[in-house]
């Protein structure tokens, strides 16, 4: 079995974008629409001031609500981790836009499919690494198996200051002096999430079947009701 | 049942007091107003109600193609244009003093309703009881009429916040959407419900021609509604 | 001998381009009749943005060869459009043990020739083409020669390791074979023999700001800006103000300011920051561009061009830049 995950080391990244815009051009996008995304960060008062670039991206979550919420089935989790769209399938109803703890997903108007970042999970089986891994000039993106022992992943993962993301299939290394909270938090399933799968779902469908029991049986009585009137009155002839 | 004139179905519109009344074995149960808003509610309501459903139910939407979905889904956003829009006006144009005399009776339960709630379950399984005299709607119309009421701005307000879903909280569609789903399959088992008594059920399906020609036999009417028929006047 | 003094005024120097607008000016150590630029930009970024274009209007004949529309480009006479690096074959590169080829990966999209190419064509003009009679992978493979291999080879590999000497830091070619602190050539070079702090011309005083630029991982110098997926990234730069400087100003983060002083004057955004010394500003280079062809480009945030005066330092001849302070103020305030 193969599980991918993916490390950025912070320490190093030198906030040159190579890997959105590597990401770009291999999946076509728009240069405005990013599947993964740096941002500055700055912290302190001069001159005791301190800066680091924080990556963004799909964080392939173990149990994705992106996937739960998807009516068509064209989101899915795979058993290798990543958590793909089939943009066939996609209706471009935004259901997992607003279901996505980590903001990962853009619509595409032109296509009028929701997009996001697939780990390049073709590429990876063809035993290629993702886009962004393999631009990264300073070698802050790794990706790896977890399955695997010999791979270089679990020595990265062993570093100071790794933090795992909860949940999902991320690592980042966050440097000494900046807070955790700058990657992003853990995976936390939403408590509606809970409530609609294990109580309204089940609920509903109990009160749809119910009804559509409750008319058949009534329509059943009904009828050999009607059918025993009319025996009894042919009976009278 | 004598044929229905022409005038006789376009008279009500009028509105004149009193709204309701018998003529001769007939008996006027829906002006013209409450009629059209019917219909317009249910049509809509029906359409929403199935291209909502495909849109939604994994196993509806995994049999139909991504076309097909999306054309669901436009024909949902137009269907929810007169849906939101009408319903109210025509209420309040054509059948203002009905429809409010309608809200006023939903709402109002006395024991009677009760009663009928209690017994109508074993009604509706064709064993007989004697059930209580009922007003113009009876305690199952009536649970039927709240659930319209309520259900409907709950339908209309959760459903255009999804049209803007992505420009609102996350945290808030979070509740939006799945409130829209549940409302939708409530909505719907008691539509279920409301069509089978409608059209097949041999106890209340008479009523039905009330929501076409406004009319309806005035034995059935005296029969179901007894309160009701015994305090309207002849034309 | 040199116009800009290389060898003779300043022996330790390798060349000062912005030595152009001041000999065009003084005519001295002779005149200047017409300058070709070659993939460089000094109206940019050689100091003093408007002496330079003032300068060049002087010149009978400006000839720029470049990869895309530049300012210099703008005050050229002719302009040769150069093809793009990826459309090209330039001399192997060398770091170290590794040697790199940068081959055409595409055909030229338009009527262009590699710069190479181009001097060619002088040669031509001039009679001398005997001197040139090669092309780019000829000159490569004799470059390659020593190492048995030819351009073939790297096409194939594209990097390739080669096994060099490396180099000996326990001996190094000085006359003590020590690293110098303390090197005689400085002062025979008009300069002192240790090298020492000479302090700046202008000073942060007043309402003014020291000017400092610098530079971005997204974007190279000033050739990306117009770059489409780059511009996305980076659209624009800003001015970086401390908030106790900004305050004084009614500066707001994101606030359009105008940058000035003698030399210049320039509009751009604002960007609120601790992470800059309280009387100091700073903007990435590279911005402002004047060139319309540029269409995402132009027009977008301010060069710092504008503000630095043209100082050629003592003894190396190299661009002196960092000397100069602007005031900043709140643009409609």
């Amino acid at each position: 079995m193969t599980k991918y995950a993916y490390y950025v080391d912070l320490g190093i990244c030198a906030g040159c974008e190579a890997c959105t815009v590597a990401c770009q051009n291999l999946n076509g996008l728009d240069y405005d629409m990013r599947f993964t995304k740096i941002s500055r960060h700055i912290q302190g008062s001069y001159p005791n001031v301190t800066s680091m670039f924080v990556a963004n991206q799909c964080m392939h979550c173990d149990n994705p609500p992106c996937a739960n919420v998807c009516p068509t089935g064209a989101t899915y989790k795979t058993s290798e981790g990543p958590v793909q769209v089939d943009y066939e399938k996609c209706i471009g109803c935004k259901y997992c836009m607003t279901a996505c703890p980590y903001e990962a997903r853009t619509f595409d108007e032109q296509e009028n499919v929701v997009k996001k970042c697939s780990l390049c999970y073709s590429r990876l089986a063809q035993g290629e690494q993702p886009a962004c891994v393999q631009t990264c000039l300073t070698g802050a993106r790794m990706i790896g198996d977890l399955d695997n022992p010999a791979d270089p992943i679990h020595e990265a993962i062993q570093h100071d200051g790794v933090v795992k993301v909860e949940g999902t299939s991320f690592y980042f290394r966050v440097p000494a002096g900046f807070d955790r909270n700058l990657v992003p938090e853990n995976f936390q399933a939403a408590g509606i999430t809970y409530a609609w799968q294990s109580i309204f779902q089940p609920v509903g469908q109990i009160m749809l079947g119910g009804t559509v029991g409750a008319l058949l049986v009534s329509m059943a009585i009904n009828a050999v009701k009607s059918m025993r009137k009319e025996g009894a009155e042919h009976g009278g002839h | 049942m004598a044929a229905i004139k022409e005038s006789e179905i376009l008279e009500p519109v009028r509105q004149t007091s009193p709204h309701e009344f018998k003529r001769g074995d007939k008996v006027l149960r829906f002006v013209l107003g409450e009629r059209i808003a019917h219909w317009n509610h249910a049509l809509t309501f029906l359409i929403l109600l199935f291209t909502g459903g495909a849109l939604v139910v994994r196993g509806l939407a995994g049999a139909l193609d991504r076309d097909a979905l999306l054309l669901f889904g436009q024909i949902h956003r137009i269907a929810a244009v007169p849906f939101t829009l009408l319903t109210i006006p025509i209420l309040y144009i054509m059948a203002r003093k009905t429809a409010g005399k309608w809200v006023r009776d939903s709402f109002t339960f006395d024991k009677d309703d009760i009663g009928f709630l209690a017994g109508f379950a074993k009604e509706f399984f064709g064993i007989h009881v004697k059930l209580p005299d009922q007003g113009r709607f009876n305690g199952g119309e009536k649970v039927n009429s709240i659930l319209q009421i309520l259900g409907w701005p709950v339908m209309v307000i959760t459903g255009w916040m999804m049209v803007y879903k992505t420009d609102l909280p996350r945290g808030l569609m979070e509740w939006v959407i799945p409130i829209h789903s549940i409302t939708a399959l409530l909505l719907g088992c008691a539509v279920l419900g409301h069509i089978y008594l409608a059209t097949v059920h041999p106890g209340s399906k008479p009523g039905l021609s009330g929501m076409f020609s406004g009319w309806v036999p005035g034995k059935w009417a005296k029969a179901h509604y007894r309160k009701w028929y015994d305090q309207l006047p002849e034309e | 001998m040199r116009f800009d003094g290389q060898g003779t005024k300043y022996p330790l120097g390798l060349g000062s381009i912005q030595a152009i607008p001041l000999v065009i000016e003084s005519k001295d150590p002779y005149e200047l009749k017409a300058a070709i630029f070659f993939r460089v930009n000094p109206v940019k970024s050689s100091g003093d943005q408007r002496r330079w274009i003032e300068a060049l209007q002087k010149l009978d004949l400006v000839v720029a060869i470049d990869t895309q529309m530049s300012e210099t480009a703008m005050y050229a006479h002719y302009v040769l459009p150069e093809s793009h690096y990826l459309e090209r074959m330039d001399a192997i590169s060398v770091v170290g043990d590794t040697v790199s080829l940068r081959q055409p990966v595409v055909q030229p999209l338009y009527d262009t020739k590699s710069g190479y190419e181009i001097i060619q064509g002088f040669a031509k003009a001039l009679g001398i083409d005997g001197y040139f009679d090669f092309d780019m992978e000829k000159y490569n493979n004799a470059l390659l020669g020593p190492t048995g291999w030819t351009v073939q080879h790297l096409r194939e590999k594209g990097v390739m390791k080669v096994s060099a000497t490396p180099p000996d830091y326990d001996h190094l070619p000085t006359s003590t074979g020590k690293a110098e602190l303390v090197h005689m050539g400085f002062a025979l070079s008009g300069g002192t023999e240790v090298v020492g702090w000479v302090p700046p011309k202008t000073q942060p005083e007043g309402d003014r700001l020291r000017l400092l630029h610098g530079h971005v991982a997204v974007h190279t110098n000033g050739y990306t800006q117009n770059v489409p997926a780059l511009f996305a990234r980076m659209p624009e730069n800003e001015l970086w103000i401390h908030p106790s400087e900004a305050s004084k100003r009614g500066i707001k983060d994101g606030d359009r300011v105008e940058v000035a002083n003698e030399y210049g004057k320039q509009e751009i955004k604002a960007k609120v920051t601790e992470a800059i010394r309280p009387e100091c500003v700073w903007m990435c280079h590279g911005f402002g561009t004047m060139v319309p062809e540029q269409r995402l480009a132009y027009g977008k945030g301010a060069s710092d061009g504008w503000f630095y005066p043209i100082m050629v330092t003592p003894v190396s001849g190299a661009l002196g830049q960092g000397d100069a302070v602007v005031t900043v103020r709140k643009v409609g305030a």
